[in-house]
């Protein structure tokens, strides 16, 4: 395969574990951790699924993928947040019930294909640009939301009032609420709006990678986001770059499994490029540095008496 | 808090006594049902028909019953692994991926041992070797953090797919059954390394789950590596200053957690499956760390859990048939952690009002 095409792939199969792992990064610079990702990108890829299918409109599909997402999410920030549940066991829980609910709610859509597909904007003479007209500027819509998100994010979290108040919510949460601030409220905005992103992300999957619905066809990626959150140590343009090193592990998998010059080694090896990647790279980012600059609270409830 | 704004949660101060806890517990589990028959009936699916399906899979007739109590011995072996290492705050979230190097190491000397080697030297060494290659699997991620700090949720994650690969890798490749070669099975493994039928259809790897248990309350109560476990969780600070060597602990007790979900493995293959194949297990290393959970740890709640995770699975196979989407088997066994779990955490708790225009509002 050309450079450029396999730039394209691994910029299509980042998409989905960049959109998680944004919404991840929000939650976390909230102060919550969120095992329940793969659980809340199957909800997402299901209910985008389903919702596109039955309406016809795959942006529809996307919506709903959001808001499912966003709801599963809540429940989540509620038992988390509010009854200050461990995280940890609660994410895993949710990762559990996610791929439940995502099995019981498509199990009259396996296998069905999806009559619309996601559009691609024209982007006129740009998409003629030698190499990078194709991985570039030849993309479909939500990759380029995704990659705006993550700027737009970038920019929210170190150049904004708000997004000062984001990082304090993970650091010293405390402190906002001292100010006056409700912490709790805020937590659960983050909290939202993460799985709602994650949510898409699974909806990217059977709306666009796929597109069908397959049960537990995220395989994995929303834990390999959480992985990514680490190495890109809380910041989300470093997502960017990890996602696109991620989707390159995928394309190139993916290259050498089917046609021409497909390699002799066994399929079964090749599937484990992309787990073996995560562990490798949480062994390199390993030590003092990787956890610089994780939010001071994560992982605990804020309780104002305890304070 | 949102919603509720003149109630707040607060502490007890108290302990709770053991039976208000049994209560929490049941009555987390009695919400999970109702929850569960919630949502049943709001996605239009008959109650009766999905529960009383349920129960006949799991505890309906002698097969059922025996199917539930086999599949309770790897969920069983894998919580009390997991238990272990949650002694010391160690998460091992890859039991599964354990639990598959276990069925490799097992199938391995199934495979390879003479036809006619005695089951006195077979079996053993088939759960020999299955407990060495789960806890050989779980160190991969033990070396990582105890001397690299890599957090282990994620590596023993990971580990879990890789080891579930390469079993398909096996079955389909070099240890693929040559007469049956549209699936993905290896041979029978030998006589000998079969571990044998206690009475019906329940095979012996009852009995090592129990020992098992037996075993691990041994471990809390009277050695010196359960203590050091418990101190280094409980009171981190404590064994620092009392010199106990952090390594050598995340190495036992990740490396046991391995240990037994490898012996899960081991027993499947000498008690249930007889053969390697892909698709070993349906989840048995994920539903562990929800029985664990909700046992909290204790040897004795985990042998119970255990069975009742596998009834659920085991009903959830009696669901295909009665035109329930048998995935609510599923949404079950988590609502049923996070209701047990919200109902303990709660009971540590207590609701109280605070009057309005109180500055503690």
């Amino acid at each position: 395969m050309s450079p450029d095409l396999l730039l394209a792939a691994a910029i299509v199969a980042g998409t989905p574990i960049l959109f998680a792992a944004l919404g991840e990064l929000l939650a976390e610079r909230a102060g919550v951790i969120n095992l329940g990702l793969e659980g809340t990108m199957l909800v997402g890829a299901v209910s985008g699924f389903i919702v596109a299918a039955e309406t016809g409109s795959i942006w529809l599909g996307v919506v709903g993928s959001a808001l499912s997402g966003a709801l599963f999410g809540l429940a989540f920030a509620f038992l988390t947040i509010t009854l200050r549940m461990n995280q940890i066991v609660t994410g895993l829980g949710f990762t559990i019930l996610g791929g439940g609910l995502s099995a019981y709610f498509g199990s009259g859509y396996v296998g069905r294909p999806l009559p619309v597909s996601m559009a691609r904007p024209d982007l006129g003479t740009l998409a003629d640009v030698p190499f990078l007209g194709v991985a570039l500027f030849r993309q479909d819509f939500l990759v380029y939301i995704v990659l705006a998100l993550a700027i737009g994010i970038s920019f929210y979290i170190y150049r904004t009032r708000q997004g000062l108040v984001l990082r304090a919510l993970g650091n010293s949460p405390d402190v906002l609420d001292m100010l006056g601030m409700n912490v709790t409220a805020l937590r659960y905005l983050y909290v939202g709006l993460g799985t709602a992103l994650a949510g898409i992300g699974g909806a990217y999957l059977s709306l666009v990678t796929t597109p069908t619905w397959i049960e537990n066809m995220t395989a994995g990626r929303g834990w390999i986001a959480l992985a990514l959150v680490i190495f890109a140590s809380w910041r989300p343009l470093w997502l960017m770059f990890g996602a696109c090193l991620f989707g390159l592990v995928e394309a190139l998998r993916f290259r050498m499994q089917i046609g021409e010059g497909a390699s002799t080694i066994d399929p079964h090896f090749l599937s484990m490029l992309p787990y073996a990647a995560t562990v490798l790279v949480l062994v390199l980012i390993s030590g003092a540095r990787a956890r610089m600059n994780a939010p001071v609270a994560l992982g605990t409830a804020y309780d104002r008496e305890s304070r | 808090m949102i919603g509720i704004p003149s109630f707040r949660l607060e502490p007890r101060l108290e302990a709770g006594r053991p039976s208000g806890q049994a209560l929490q517990v049941l009555s987390g589990a009695v919400l999970a049902f109702v929850l569960g028959a919630l949502f049943l009936i709001v996605t239009g699916e008959d109650v009766l028909v999905a529960y009383g399906a349920l129960l006949r899979g799991s505890f309906g007739s002698v097969n059922a019953l025996s199917g539930t109590l086999n599949k309770a011995v790897p969920i069983g072996l894998c919580a009390l692994g997991i238990a272990f290492a949650y002694r010391a705050r160690l998460w091992n979230i890859g039991a599964e991926g354990q639990l598959y190097m276990g069925a490799f190491g097992a199938a391995g000397v199934g495979l390879h041992l003479p036809a006619d080697t005695s089951a006195v030297i077979a079996l053993p060494l088939a759960l020999a070797a299955g407990m060495l290659a789960g806890a050989a699997w779980a160190l991969v991620a033990a070396l990582l953090k105890a001397y690299r700090g890599v957090n282990e949720i994620l590596t023993t994650l990971m580990l879990n797919y890789i080891a579930i690969l390469w079993v398909g890798y096996l079955v389909n490749g070099p240890w693929s059954d040559p007469l049956v070669f549209s699936f993905p099975y290896s041979a029978a493994v030998i006589p000998g390394a079969q571990i044998g039928k206690l009475f019906f259809g329940v095979h012996a790897g009852l009995v090592v789950l129990c020992l098992m248990a037996v075993l691990l309350i041994v471990i809390d109560r009277s050695s010196r590596i359960g203590y050091e476990l418990r101190l280094a969780g409980d009171a981190p600070r404590a064994a620092l200053y009392g010199g106990i060597n952090q390594r050598k602990l995340v190495l036992i007790g990740l490396g046991g957690a391995g240990l037994l979900a490898g012996l899960a493995g081991a027993i499947e293959i000498s008690g249930a499956t007889l053969r390697l194949q892909s698709g070993l297990s349906p989840g048995y290393g994920f539903m562990a760390i929800l029985v664990a959970w909700i046992a909290q740890g204790r040897p004795l709640a985990i042998l119970l859990a255990s069975v009742l995770y596998a009834a659920l699975l085991n009903g959830g196979f009696a669901l295909q048939v009665s035109g329930v989407p048998p995935a609510i088997g599923t949404i079950l066994q988590a609502v049923l952690l996070l209701s047990v779990f919200a109902a303990t955490t709660f009971g540590t708790y207590r609701l109280r009002r605070v009057p309005t225009g109180s500055l503690a509002t």
